[in-house]
């Protein structure tokens, strides 16, 4: 009997030893393979200056990222820290930590981050995620495709109609198919496109009561984008885009001379070998300038297990250290802390002066808890309608204009 | 004792299929995004999904593709199961070819087919202009045509399957039937209609249903290839239930859906079974 309780103490305590010498914190994010090594970075760093807490990494393509992270959360379980976008949808489902208790008790410095930014990251004036970065778009061209159609480079005076006309030169055809299409834009970026034509997708984009696509404004902006595509016939169809790879993987292999992406680009295109540049977003035709505010955050999960160590690497990856690292990547982003000035003297990115001046035109994309049901269920297959060629925008946006106002008076 | 040796498949199958059936049926009562405790909401979900638009349309799609696709494939099967029963060089190759599609994993097949089906540089729409179509479709990313292509890869994977059981139910006809057959003088057209069809009859039976029951539980090819779209245009019951389980975390709305299908299902393979003394002679 002696015996049998040794043996069973030893066993134990052979289990037990491992996890009382370490604290396990896991971390989850996505990106491609250019955009890991700040993540990879701050991991390291972390561990190194912490040796008693072991970081484990999750990480998956964007893709595949958020139906294992709902998986998970759903069943009570997901990381501890996670990378993380349509705040207000997990909040609202009670997935993301309150953290303005966290923020008030350790100091955290909020003060440094853009407040209108912010608000994407709150529900009900509740903040639950920090954001990293500024999804800031810019035009990449690619220079040799403009000398050889004998285009004069992109200027910070482009307004949408010189866009259109360099986009139309740009483009080549080889026996009816299409080997280089003038411009490659993103299928998620059409709001900002709506609002450089001086329209709004909601009358408020984190507290929307009314649905104000169908406006003339917005239609406008819409159309001229579905143009593009099928009767210019200038930018792929976003069906083909995907197929293609993207933007980047379109601009890197020569097949678009414009795309209209983010600081995340700047990484892949860095072996690109061909000379490329980067040049401030058009602006509409009446001259108004717009970009994307604020962008994906990190946020704790309510049912970690170690919440404390869970904040401190939280607090470490969203603040000044984590900040340092992601703005002097290689593919890096403006960052989101740009009132802290350790943050701000990072961002050395190429092209930074475009990147900053662009970032301060940025406003805020919708983000409200019904926001991904819209879109999903309204939203996406009424644009499908006008990016296909196969509708107006005034049709078929004209036709979800019940259900939209419907879901949002739920 | 017969009991106990079906005990544990019969263990397994309460437990993982009978109970899942039995818990979304209760589920289908209840409004419950999985993170908050459910709530009974009675006959709600099924009222609000014969309101739901995208459910009409969603069942329409359906319809369209059971209706086309299963037909084509059991003839193309039946057809391609007759030409392979002969003596002919190279059968077995052939037999593995048609076969092929049915082993290979769908979601690499979907993926390489909606490159075929690229309206830019795909191959298909490369053959249809070097014959001479100015205007090829443009597949997936129309509404009008993403639906046909999902029927001809469906087609395209699921036709060895029929071909088959068809060969299986070819070598089950007896000979002698056959040349009594052909003391009364009956050959081809005829021999084909009144001999071999009514004695493939049970096996047809048996590929129609299995046919019909997998038609409507089309996800992989619509999930990889369009992801539902363009504007709902391939959206099928299965990916709406996912869609609305999976994505909008409505898990109520989504077992009501996936009740309705059991019973469209249970309702078609009822029908079948009943039918079958009109058409189906065994031995």
């Amino acid at each position: 009997m002696n015996k049998l309780l040794l043996v069973t103490t030893a066993l134990a305590l052979a289990f037990a030893a491992p996890a009382m010498a370490e604290t396990k914190v896991s971390f989850a994010y996505w990106g491609d393979p250019a955009e890991l090594p700040p993540f990879e970075k701050i991991v390291a760093d972390y561990e190194a200056a912490n040796p008693d807490v072991k970081i484990e990494v999750q990480h998956a393509p964007w893709s595949g990222y958020f139906t294992r992270l709902d998986a998970q959360l759903a069943a009570g379980a997901g990381p501890d820290v996670f990378f993380i976008t349509n705040v207000p949808t997990y909040a609202a489902r009670g997935q993301l930590e309150p953290l303005d208790k966290w923020i008030a008790d350790k100091g955290f410095p909020i003060d440094q981050f853009n407040p209108e930014a912010l608000l994407i990251h709150q529900l009900d004036d509740v903040l639950y995620s920090v954001p990293r970065d500024n999804d800031t778009n810019v035009l990449y061209y690619n220079k040799a495709a403009f000398d050889e159609a004998g285009v004069a480079y992109p200027t910070a005076d482009w307004d949408w109609a010189a866009l259109r006309d360099a986009a139309i030169k740009l483009t080549v055809t080889d026996g009816g198919r299409i080997t280089r299409y003038g411009l490659a834009i993103e299928k998620n970026n059409w709001s900002n496109w709506v609002r450089q034509n001086g329209g709004t997708t909601f009358d408020h984009p984190t507290r929307p009561t009314k649905f104000t696509l169908d406006e003339p404004k917005g239609l406008e902006a819409i159309q001229f984008i579905g143009d593009l595509i099928n009767v210019d016939k200038v930018t792929p169809n976003f069906t083909e885009l995907d197929q293609a790879g993207g933007t980047g993987q379109l601009f890197s292999s020569q097949q678009a001379a414009i795309v209209f992406a983010n600081a995340a680009r700047l990484g892949t295109f860095a072996d690109a070998d061909f000379e490329w540049a980067v040049a401030p977003l058009p602006k509409g035709p009446t001259g108004i300038r717009s970009n994307s505010l604020g962008g994906a955050g990190f946020g704790i999960n309510p049912n970690a297990k170690d919440k404390e160590a869970a904040w401190n690497f939280f607090a470490y990856l969203a603040g000044e250290p984590g900040q340092v690292v992601f703005a002097s990547a290689n593919a890096s982003a403006v960052p989101a802390q740009i009132g802290n000035a350790a943050v701000k003297a990072a961002f050395k990115a190429p092209f930074a002066d475009v990147f900053l001046s662009e970032a301060a035109n940025g406003k805020l994309n919708a983000s409200f808890p019904k926001y991904v049901d819209i879109t999903n269920l309204y939203l996406q297959p009424a644009l499908d309608l006008v990016w296909n060629g196969e509708a107006t925008a005034k049709d078929a946006i004209g036709g979800i204009v019940a259900d939209v106002t419907a879901k949002l008076a739920e | 004792m017969a009991w106990l040796f079906l005990l544990p498949s019969l263990v397994l199958f309460l437990l993982f299929t009978g109970l899942p059936v039995v818990a979304a049926l209760v589920i289908s009562f209840t409004q419950w995004d999985l993170f908050n405790p459910p709530q009974f909401v009675g006959l709600q979900n099924y009222t609000s999904l014969f309101n739901d638009r995208i459910f009409g349309q969603v069942m329409g799609n359906t319809g369209l593709y059971v209706l086309a696709s299963v037909p084509i494939q059991i003839v193309l099967g039946l057809l391609f199961a007759l030409g392979l029963n002969r003596v002919i060089h190279g059968k077995t190759v052939l037999r593995i070819a048609y076969f092929l599609p049915v082993v290979t994993s769908t979601i690499a097949a979907a993926l390489v087919w909606s490159w075929l089906f690229n309206t830019n540089f795909g191959v298909v729409n490369a053959l249809l202009s070097a014959v001479g179509i100015a205007e090829p479709p443009k597949w997936l990313s129309s509404s009008k045509w993403a639906m046909p292509a999902v029927i001809i890869v469906s087609v395209w994977q699921n036709l060895g399957n029929g071909m088959v059981l068809f060969l299986a139910g070819l070598q089950n006809i007896r000979q002698d039937v056959y040349d009594a057959a052909a003391l009364d003088a009956a050959r081809g057209w005829k021999r084909l209609w009144f001999i071999t069809l009514p004695l493939l009859s049970p096996t047809t039976f048996f590929v129609l249903i299995i046919t019909l029951i997998g038609s409507f539980q089309v996800f992989e090819l619509v999930f990889i290839m369009t992801n539902a779209g363009p504007a709902n245009a391939t959206n099928t019951l299965v990916f709406y239930i996912y869609q609305n389980g999976f994505q909008f975390y409505q898990m109520g709305y989504a077992s009501a859906a996936a009740m309705i299908l059991f019973a469209i299902v249970l309702f078609i393979t009822l029908v079948q079974y009943r039918l079958q003394n009109r058409w189906v002679h065994y031995g």
